[in-house]
């Protein structure tokens, strides 16, 4: 993530503490969050109107849960980088969210380090799938 | 010959199977489950 030019990163969660929180580990990781929905349907509104880099999705969320919104998301922009942090892990709803092409799948009471490293690793294989 | 069958006890013992086949299908993935089911979906993907 040392590109010039800074990631753009659209943060999805109902819960402001949360996304206060993301928005300051994400930015200690250099990216610039532009946008913030507090739910589905405000983050698909803004992906259109933003189109970031980088969408951080809560699965649990008021109007259109995380899921949907990551369906919408990607059948109208199929190479949108979607990462899901949820503190949902039902292993049906992790297949889901995988085969619906999300690129990762982080609960939120992963260690920040490992956090870290699981975007960053989720981005160079994203980046270097777009190279091919 | 009879056989006496057990009524409650099948119910019973279908209850169980009921539940652990529930958890099985909807029990909570650790980070490490979730990394090496997204590796193997990815190699699936690739393979095709």
């Amino acid at each position: 993530m040392s590109d010039n030019k800074k990631i753009r990163v659209l943060l999805a969660d109902d819960e402001v503490h949360i996304r206060v929180l993301m928005k300051r580990v994400l930015e200690s990781m250099g990216v610039e969050v532009v946008a913030e929905a507090k739910n589905g349907q405000e983050a698909v509104d803004l992906y259109r109107e933003k189109r970031p880099h980088m969408t951080f999705l809560d699965i649990n969320m008021p109007l259109k849960d995380g899921t949907k919104a990551l369906k919408e998301i990607k059948a109208e922009f199929p190479e949108a980088f979607v990462i899901m942090l949820t503190s949902l892990s039902a292993m049906e709803t992790v297949k889901e969210c995988i085969a619906a092409g999300a690129a990762n799948y982080i609960r939120k009471d992963t260690p920040l380090n490992e956090l870290k490293l699981f975007v960053k690793e989720s981005w160079d294989e994203y980046r270097n799938s777009l190279k091919k | 010959m009879h056989v006496k069958y057990d009524l409650n006890k099948i119910l019973a013992e279908i209850k169980e199977d009921e539940k652990v086949f529930e958890q099985k299908e909807h029990y909570w993935a650790s980070q490490k489950e979730i990394q090496d089911l997204l590796k193997k979906m990815r190699k699936e993907k690739a393979a095709k």
